[in-house]
């Protein structure tokens, strides 16, 4: 019923008002959907074609970070990788607008388990000649990096035509492909008038507007709406984990450029460095436990944390039944303080993160883990980039770079397409995409579902099987190596 | 796991059903006793036989496994076909969605009824997903043909089990105040039968059009130029014959 | 997988078809047709009178003698039973009525306790109402091996699994189980031997209010649930996995 008024006033609209042909139309401002459209904008064999880019929130916020950053860190923060970062500076060339006072770098990360404490693994850019491992950078100051980017190369562009066009507050109301006619049967024929007879999908827009793109790009994120439009299937699941995060400051100023990750049963714990001493965490955990991780009194997270990086799994499930009971119970401040107290003091200098000192207030928040991914990231006329086309479990802080890698691996296929002077909507050009992406995420998929199955469970057999995997790993240089290189990129 | 997060807690209907005849009962007294027809508020039906119920029993048991194998058989249709003609995927799509909402009912009905499901379930699943892809992979013809053969079977059973519902289940029925027992002519016709039979039947009747309405799609999709059609399609059915005749009983 | 025949052999005289070792559709408008027990025959009349007598005699035919005698029944009555086409002993007709009786006794508690139906998660309900069937022992503690060593013997075991399975069942519906597959079946087979093994460890636990049977049935009925989820998980990797391989030869198809 409504389905169908709303494609009769789609249709009335495209009759008064024809759709705007574009050559690229990409769905969603977020930071794969602008780095695309900034590095196609970039490139000299892609500049020429028309873009456009539909985001459903406002920009403001993400203008505003540009002009005037606010105080603290926003609790949005991703990690970035040398190979992202080199995308960044190389091709898309944002990373001069990146406010570099909010970036911080480190070179190494140690993660360890709670159910052996012995069992730690130290990752060190060093070994492989790298002083990088990744760069903690916030998400608006990476996506206001990018809209800066492209507002340079609008100025820089004279032809009005090939200026790229932003649309905020702005939803896609309908997605309308054409209509599909058998194999065998005659070519399909528009009965209307008025209307052109392309094949290129039309995007109804809440503006009235509607656009016809020879090219379609959603990275509208899990909720895809050109996914669905496309009907590629999404496979995974949800992990009944949620993360939780948070921005918070430590006691000090950490010099040693370090991150630090715990393997809780119920899910890894990472303490990330960002400038001064501010860091910021990321938790996954329960879902019952991250209510409560929220919730908790703002006097109370920090000395949570500590505990959760230090003490054993029974002592912290007392704790929580205490807060359980009452969220604001400063009595589990002491049992925290005289548990801590008890703890090895020959590893809590080095073997442990410094202590956090407070959260900011109003900065955590909670988001559901899931893993999926797209059978395909391409349709005729359609390609998927970013969390529309898979979603990541956070322990490696891998998601932004995965979304990054489509990006490099999309445009490279288009340009390939200009140069061969294809359409770059069809499926021969759009195919070189999936089949270069698919295979590599797929695996970095993988191998985030496995880390997240093996530690979240304290099945003995297992415990001591990774606790002898990880000691032995660390002290097999040659293999850590290589995971050093796929962790920044290389 | 996301499926175990959104059950929500509800008492199991049976329980429910008491309490709310309790409250209807407790609000008919005060009302002033009507001379019109009963219906099916103000009686208490008797209780089912041993051999109806268990013929009950095993209809939901069999229809949920008939419902079971539909849905994988459109699944491993549309897996084939879906992407190799994109023309037929609304058709296809259109009749997954009501196998899907078939099979969702009768599971529904299950769990409700306290019927125990066929033990065979996951050789339906692997079958039916197989026949699907399996006929789709010989030609779009062979998977239509495979339709029309699975559909006119289930027809069939659907059109029997509808005849029994409607003679079998003539149970007394009871004035609900005065627990006297009434003849036909002092209730409605709508109420001669409990809601619950006659809500099965309306179910059922309405599954065998959906079922049959498929049937039609499938001819239109020239099943019957599938080579060879008569082999094929009497193939099926006795495959499905006999599977319903397992999942009644195992 | 496999013929009914053969299924026959292995569970003596246990019908899988509707009326035998399961319960057969549960009816919603038609009163009277789910009864666990008639309260109104003069044979439950009878046993629920010889239940009260239990804590002091034990399943033994004596309560039964005594039930009559206190309701002013006459004794040839005890032949009718004795005689009766069921064709077993008294005393286990008493072990089989008790149990029917306590299953009874938890729909009661179930329909007349909202508060049930708060508990969140179907596991934290199943297990509470383990435990409260297990609290219906405590009086006939000292008693019960009696009834156990009657529910073992050969021939009364077909029997005593159906009564098993009916409790199981019962526990799964009111916890609002929702499974329509085989998990059905490894649920209730599951919840079986969780209760038999806890009953079990209830005869020999001197703990105060039985508190290590209630943390033995919370630890079992988790394992059952951890087990269930890392089942159903294996399933949907599996599942994944498969796909993943399509599409993995699919991406590549085209490169040439």
């Amino acid at each position: 019923m409504f389905r169908s008024l709303s494609r009769q006033l789609a249709t009335k609209a495209s009759i008064n008002t024809p759709s705007k042909l574009q050559d690229v139309v990409i769905i969603g401002g977020g930071p794969a959907g602008l780095s695309l459209l900034a590095a196609l904008k970039s490139s000299n064999k892609t500049k020429h074609l028309k873009c456009t880019l539909v985001e459903g929130a406002s920009l403001d916020p993400i203008r505003n970070f540009g002009v005037n950053p606010p105080p603290e860190y926003t609790n949005r923060v991703v990690s970035l990788t040398p190979k992202t970062i080199e995308y960044m500076r190389d091709k898309i060339g944002n990373w001069n607008f990146i406010n570099q006072e909010r970036v911080n770098f480190y070179d190494t990360i140690v993660a360890y388990d709670s159910q052996d404490n012995e069992a730690r693994i130290k990752f060190d850019a060093s070994t492989i000649g790298d002083s990088v491992l990744a760069a903690m950078c916030e998400n608006l100051n990476i996506q206001s990096s990018l809209l800066e980017r492209i507002e340079e190369l609008n100025l820089n562009t004279m032809d009005p035509e090939q200026k790229s066009i932003l649309y905020d507050n702005t939803k896609v109301v309908e997605i309308t492909g054409p209509e599909v006619a058998a194999e065998h049967e005659l070519p399909y024929i528009d009965p209307k008038e008025g209307e052109p007879d392309l094949d290129w999908p039309t995007v109804t827009l809440s503006n009235g507007e509607s656009l016809q793109a020879r090219l379609l790009v959603g990275a509208d994120g899990f909720n895809s709406s050109v996914r669905k439009f496309s009907h590629i299937a999404s496979r995974g699941w949800f992990y009944n984990r949620f993360g939780v995060v948070a921005t918070v400051k430590l006691q000090y100023e950490d010099y040693r450029s370090l991150a630090w990750q715990r393997f809780l049963t119920t899910g890894p714990l990472a303490i990330l460095p960002l400038t001064d001493n501010n860091a910021t965490i990321v938790w996954s955990s329960t879902p019952e436990l991250s209510e409560l991780l929220v919730s908790v009194d703002d006097a109370i997270f920090p000395h949570l944390v500590n505990a959760a990086m230090a003490l054993e799994e029974t002592d912290l499930s007392y704790i929580y039944s205490l807060l359980k009971k009452n969220p604001s119970d400063m009595n589990a401040v002491e049992e925290i303080k005289w548990r801590m107290s008890r703890v090895d003091s020959s590893l809590v200098d080095e073997g442990y993160p410094l202590p956090l000192e407070s959260v900011v207030p109003r900065s955590r928040a909670r988001f559901p883990l899931k893993m999926a991914h797209a059978d395909t990231y391409t349709a005729p006329r359609v390609a998927l980039i970013g969390d529309a086309a898979h979603s990541i479990h956070p322990l490696a802080g891998q998601g932004l770079n995965m979304g990054q890698s489509d990006v490099a691996s999309l445009v490279s296929a288009l340009e390939d397409g200009v140069t061969r002077g294809l359409d770059i909507g069809s499926t021969l050009v759009l195919e070189q995409y999936t089949a270069n992406a698919w295979p590599s995420n797929h695996v970095m998929l993988g191998i985030c579902d496995k880390m997240h199955k093996i530690f979240s469970t304290d099945w003995p057999p297992i415990v001591f099987f990774r606790g002898f995997g990880i000691k032995s790993l660390n002290m097999l240089g040659s293999f850590k190596d290589v995971i050093v290189r796929a962790l920044s990129g290389r | 796991m996301l499926r175990k997060q959104c059950v929500k807690v509800t008492a199991p209907d049976a329980l429910r059903n008491l309490s709310t005849s309790c409250a209807l009962r407790a609000a008919q007294e005060s009302k002033k006793k009507r001379t019109s027809k009963k219906d099916a508020s103000e009686v208490n039906y008797g209780a089912l036989s041993k051999a109806q119920k268990a013929f009950l029993d095993r209809l939901i048991r069999v229809d949920q496994a008939g419902e079971l194998g539909a849905n994988y058989i459109y699944n491993g249709q549309h897996t084939v076909l879906a992407s190799r003609y994109p023309h037929l995927r609304p058709v296809l799509q259109h009749m997954w969605d009501q196998e899907v909402h078939h099979h969702n009912t009768f599971n529904r009905l299950q769990t409700q009824r306290r019927v125990r499901p066929s033990l065979l379930t996951p050789l339906w699943k692997l079958g039916a997903f197989g026949m699907g892809a399996g006929t789709s992979l010989l030609s779009k013809e062979a998977a239509m043909a495979c339709t029309v053969a699975v559909e006119t079977v289930i027809g069939n059973h659907y059109n029997q089990q509808l005849r029994v519902l409607m003679n079998q289940y003539n149970v007394p029925v009871y004035d609900k105040k005065t627990g006297e027992p009434l003849d036909a002519s002092q209730i409605k016709s709508s109420a001669e039968c409990s809601p619950e039979i006659s809500q099965l039947k309306e179910l059922v009747s309405q599954f065998r059009d959906e079922e049959l309405e498929h049937l039609d799609t499938a001819i239109e999709h020239d099943a019957e130029k599938a080579v060879p059609y008569i082999l094929l399609t009497e193939a099926i059915k006795l495959v499905c014959k006999g599977a319903i005749w397992t999942a009644e009983r195992v | 997988m496999f013929r009914t025949s053969t299924l026959r052999s292995v569970l003596p005289r246990i019908k899988l078809s509707s009326g035998g070792l399961y319960r057969s559709y549960h009816s919603q408008d038609h009163l009277g047709s789910n009864n666990i027990i008639n309260k109104n025959s003069v044979e439950s009349r009878v046993f629920t009178k010889a239940l009260e007598f239990i804590p002091e005699k034990g399943f033994t035919k004596e309560c039964i003698y005594k039930a009559v005698r206190e309701l002013q029944y006459s004794d040839s009555l005890l032949s009718i039973f004795s005689n009766s086409t069921v064709g077993i002993s008294l005393e286990f007709q008493l072990v089989l009525f008790w149990l029917k009786y306590q299953r009874q006794r938890l729909l009661t508690y179930v329909e007349s306790n909202p508060s049930f139906f708060e508990i969140s998660g179907e596991e934290n309900r199943v297990t509470h109402l383990i435990q409260k069937r297990l609290e219906f022992n405590e009086p006939v503690i000292g008693k019960l091996s009696g009834a156990i060593s009657q529910l073992i013997i050969p021939y009364h075991v077909d029997k005593s699994l159906e009564e098993l399975h009916n409790l199981s069942d019962d526990v799964a519906f009111y916890s609002n189980d929702q499974s329509n597959d085989f998990s059905w079946y490894s649920k209730r087979f599951g919840l079986s031997t969780i209760y038999a093994s806890s009953e079990v460890y209830m005869l020999q636990d001197n703990s105060p209010k039985f508190r290590s049977t209630h943390s033995f049935v919370e630890e079992k009925v988790s394992n059952m649930y951890q087990l269930g989820e890392a089942y159903n998980s294996f399933e949907e990797w599996t599942l994944f996995n498969a796909m993943s391989t399509v599409n993995l030869i699919k991406s590549q198809w085209h490169r040439g």
